[in-house]
């Protein structure tokens, strides 16, 4: 649990050089933006020792977006977008840490009561660079504490590594491009928010248990998450077909629920 | 304005989603890419024709635009677009419609979307009722 453990030795060295090299496959790999900030944000949970993970990018529109979350429920956050670390940490390109978030009742009187309620007493958040432009942050959430300084700057190698391929860091050099990548990923997040409304409401599930369906069910086919949402909700792909698929999965290497 | 005055053109895609309504295209005099603050006007103006547009596919070829719609941002809440997809999955109909008649629901019951959409999403409020 503990964020400051650095021991664990060779193993633990084995999952950082894999979570590296598949955030690093997004250079010269067919990839889907969403499933690859998903993956980051994984990471930082279960490597790292975060409690949460959150990855905003920026909406070219003086806002932020949130992209990516885990785990997916610390995404109902969404005043995050609008004030808080995150926020702070895109508009000005400095870390924000703050270690105990009961001292931040007025810097944010919205987000800090919101985070305190989902049990959250630290937060760092850290802007995603790109060739001095800042595209986005990364919100790490402590439950008790935070990241040691060790901890922070993988889950900050791990963000510029991603950031890096997802952007296509040689093609952006052109404000155009730049400008039509980040637009495209945004708008893959909504085609997911609307694929999860298709398959909660035709499959009669809540909304915050269906992307793990989406997920999964993409992963396992090696389809990008976003071809999947979009059949979803173009009525190509059956919702029940996304259900079958899960259940047919859970049968055979019983997890626990998401 | 003669094709030779032309110096860069911007073509900025209508969407939200899956939704498309079209394109937007603006024409500059002078070559080069966008400032910030430009390309941020650029992609609001997008946004209000992609409102825009959408309602008025809802009130068919006829029907007017009220002018809140030209004047309020639109909102960009995930349970926005959970809440199309909510439409969407009830009625068989495609992301256009289905965020037209949300827009519709949220505007004759004078309810903000963010609030009917959270509605959906909570089930506090069934689909059926935004059969317009």
């Amino acid at each position: 649990m503990s964020g400051q453990s650095e021991s664990g030795g060779a193993a633990r060295e084995r999952e950082l050089l894999l979570a590296f090299v598949d955030m690093a496959d997004t250079l010269v790999d067919d990839y889907d933006v969403v499933e690859v900030l998903h993956r980051l944000a994984d990471y930082c949970v279960s490597l790292l020792g975060a409690s949460a993970a959150v990855l905003s990018l920026s909406d070219q529109r003086g806002g932020l977006r949130l992209m990516a979350s885990s785990p997916e429920r610390a995404g109902l956050l969404e005043t995050q977008t609008e004030q808080g670390p995150s926020l702070e940490a895109y508009l000005t390109g400095e870390l924000v840490q703050i270690d105990d978030l009961t001292t931040a009742t007025t810097r944010w009187p919205e987000f800090t009561p919101e985070a305190l309620a989902e049990g959250f007493h630290t937060v760092q958040a850290v802007p995603l660079r790109l060739r001095g432009q800042i595209i986005g942050a990364l919100n790490l959430f402590g439950r008790d504490t935070k990241l040691g300084p060790r901890n922070l700057k993988v889950a900050r190698a791990l963000a510029d590594t991603a950031t890096i391929g997802i952007l296509q860091e040689r093609a952006i050099r052109r404000g155009e491009v730049l400008a039509e990548q980040l637009q495209r990923a945004l708008n893959s997040r909504v085609i997911i928010e609307q694929a999860k409304g298709v398959l909660s409401h035709a499959a009669d599930l809540p909304m915050d248990h269906v992307f793990p369906y989406l997920r999964t069910y993409s992963r396992d086919r090696n389809l990008h998450l976003h071809d999947v949402a979009n059949d979803i909700v173009r009525g190509h792909l059956e919702p029940g077909a996304i259900v079958d698929a899960h259940k047919a999965r859970d049968r055979h290497q019983p997890r626990s629920a998401p | 304005m003669n094709p030779a005055d032309v110096g860069a053109i911007f073509a900025i895609p209508l969407r939200r989603g899956t939704a498309r309504v079209g394109a937007i295209d603006m024409y500059r005099r002078t070559p080069g890419w966008l400032l910030d603050a430009e390309l941020s006007t650029a992609l609001k103006i997008a946004d209000i024709a992609t409102s825009a547009l959408l309602t008025a596919s809802n009130t068919g070829a006829d029907g007017e635009i009220d002018e809140m719609w030209l004047t309020t941002l639109p909102g960009n809440r995930a349970v926005v677009h959970q809440a199309t997809g909510i439409v969407i999955a009830e009625f068989g109909i495609p992301a256009e419609q289905a965020l037209a008649r949300l827009r519709g629901y949220a505007f004759v019951t004078d309810r903000l979307l963010d609030e009917v959409a959270g509605d959906l999403v909570a089930k506090r409020l069934h689909p059926r009722v935004i059969d317009r």
